[in-house]
């Protein structure tokens, strides 16, 4: 393994065990798409990203938005482990009277420093984010937009009004991951709504698609490197194929897991598994 | 109103080159002299509103001003989650410009009228609803807006609305402006109706009734502080609007009366369109007139309703 790969590797185990025991607190759930997650914004927060405090007001930052805004607690880890906000902040979440909400909510509106657009409801950081990658062509400005969705969030039509847009303005510095675990919130994609082939999709749409392993740290990486401020050309999707729940046995493909927070004997489980 | 709204986005795209103009497909024959010259600060987004919103907040999100303009209805009830999620609860400074206010496109039917609008928008918190009434305030709520760093929702009438005020006019976001004096009353009117209570004004005058006239351009937010003086200076106060009266600039002026907790002595009558779909094929001026929002109508009620008293 090569050394970066080692400290993705380190960096995604940290978060999550955090997310574990945050959640094994809060009881706010939606871990099994938060561990799914997890390997994909740790190579963009260590790898590709290239933030930290101070860049988070250059215009020419790399701007990541979490579309599936659930995953609030893995996003707040995986931001305290990149440095853009403390890791006692971490206590605050869904904690009375402070800014960590179930669901992000952007810093410069009472939210959370280093969440670039308030999320909630699916289907709504495709579009801003294609804004943004027009506002920044326009501009001349360097620097990506990386937009993060789930596979249930494709069932949205948005983000399909949006893949039209960022396609026909050739946006090339935005990149759409999905996250395709295959299991939403009432049932599998097949049974709940049979998306089929979303790579296809998303290329009849004008997309240059990438399919990889959501978990291959060296395919997450090669991927997220193909968008470009530079010359105008196709949007990017990455259909990361990725397991619910990924990194705790008892919860990998399991649906519960989208609702369910582990309690303190599953905690242990997670601590063991994730060798600490 | 329309050919007012290009030419001043022009004006005010030459000297910031942030300032842009999204559409939603609509506007032929409107936009292609702005599209030749601004280049890529004109978006045609297609027929796909919640992405046009999206999109519209992502832009102002990395720093452009955009103008977002569409019909009014498609823009606020299919792009209503956007509006409220993308750009008031992250405060994106997007203006979004609607056209086709209350019954502008009458014969195209309940799809294309606007009634819900103006009380949909002013429910949402760090709006600001303006519904300008002519050209020239069309022009100094547009010249207000390159400035104004918070959503703003302006909501116009039709490709061509008539002129209203004669000359300059001091136009400042949330203050109404007097366009008459009166003893007997006064009369709110917004937007495309204020011609219509100019007309009122004049008939009621025929009859010896002196009512004051104030353009309510702004109904987010409301000049409380004018209605509070007006409340204590006349008898009645009326309340004019292309859209339901439930919701609109009459429910607004009445949260104040309510507010002041001394509603005893005042006459309070909000004209508007009543709580339904419009029940028949017709014009602007025919479906207004079928809800009584004629000049001559509204005057008639205005002068039952002193009668009364």
């Amino acid at each position: 393994m090569e050394k970066w790969n080692e400290e993705v590797a380190e960096f995604a185990r940290n978060v999550r065990v955090d997310v574990a025991k945050v959640l094994n607190r809060t009881n706010d759930s939606h871990i099994g798409g938060g561990y799914s997650s997890i390997d994909i914004l740790s190579v963009l927060y260590k790898k590709v990203l290239n933030l930290d405090k101070d860049k988070l007001k250059d215009p020419n930052r790399n701007v990541f938005i979490l579309s599936k805004g659930h995953i609030a607690a893995s996003f707040y880890v995986t931001l305290a482990h990149a440095g853009l906000i403390s890791m006692e902040d971490l206590e605050k979440h869904t904690v009375n009277g402070e800014f960590y909400a179930g669901h992000t909510r952007k810093f410069q509106t009472n939210g959370v420093q280093g969440v670039e657009m308030s999320a909630g409801s699916l289907g709504h950081g495709s579009g801003v984010g294609a804004g943004m990658a027009y506002a920044k062509r326009c501009q001349g400005l360097d620097g990506n937009v990386y937009v993060l969705m789930g596979d249930g969030e494709c069932n949205e039509g948005s983000v399909w009004e949006s893949a039209m847009f960022a396609s026909k303005f050739q946006l090339s510095n935005l990149v759409l991951i999905v996250d395709r675990n295959r299991l939403q919130s009432y049932g599998s994609d097949k049974e709940v709504m049979d998306m089929g082939d979303l790579g296809a999709k998303f290329a009849s749409f004008g997309c240059q698609v990438m399919e990889i392993d959501g978990h291959d740290y060296n395919q997450i990486y090669r991927a997220l490197m193909t968008g470009t401020s530079r010359n105008p050309a196709k949007p990017t999707v990455i259909i990361a194929n990725t397991v619910k729940g990924k990194g705790a046995s008892f919860m990998e493909n399991r649906l519960e897991w989208h609702f369910k927070s582990p309690n303190e004997e599953q905690l242990q489980i997670i601590l063991k598994e994730q060798g600490i | 109103m329309r050919s007012t709204f290009v030419n001043t986005l022009a004006e005010l795209a030459r000297k910031n080159d942030r300032v842009m103009c999204v559409i939603g497909d609509t506007g032929f024959s409107v936009f292609e002299e702005f599209e030749r010259e601004f280049k890529e600060r004109f978006i045609n987004v297609g027929i796909a509103e919640q992405n046009f919103v999206s999109v519209g907040a992502g832009l102002a999100a990395m720093g452009m001003k955009p103008y977002i303009y569409n019909v009014v209805s498609f823009m606020t009830l299919r792009g209503l989650e956007e509006i409220v999620l993308d750009v008031c609860y992250q405060e994106n400074p997007v203006v979004l410009v609607g056209v086709g206010g209350g019954h502008a496109y009458g014969p195209a039917g309940p799809t294309h009228h606007a009634y819900f609008d103006i009380a949909m928008m002013r429910m949402l918190p760090n709006m600001t609803v303006v519904c300008p009434a002519d050209p020239v305030e069309m022009r100094a709520i547009m010249m207000a807006s390159e400035t104004f760093d918070k959503p703003l929702y302006i909501r116009i009438g039709r490709s061509v609305d008539p002129v209203v005020h004669d000359g300059e006019i001091s136009f400042e976001i949330g203050k109404g402006i007097c366009m008459r004096e009166g003893s007997d009353g006064v009369l709110f009117a917004t937007g495309t109706m204020v011609k219509d209570a100019v007309q009122v004004c004049e008939l009621l005058a025929r009859h010896g009734i002196r009512l004051a006239l104030y353009s309510m351009h702004t109904i987010k937010p409301i000049d409380d502080m004018l209605i509070q003086a007006c409340m204590q200076k006349y008898p009645a106060i009326f309340t004019l609007e292309e859209h339901s009266a439930n919701g609109g600039l009459g429910s607004a002026v009445g949260d104040v009366l309510l507010a002041s907790g001394n509603t005893q002595n005042v006459i309070f009558h909000k004209f508007g369109f009543p709580d339904t779909f419009a029940p028949v094929t017709g014009s602007r001026e025919y479906l207004n007139a079928s809800y009584g929002l004629d000049a001559d109508s509204v005057a008639r009620q205005i002068r039952e309703t002193l009668k009364k008293a």
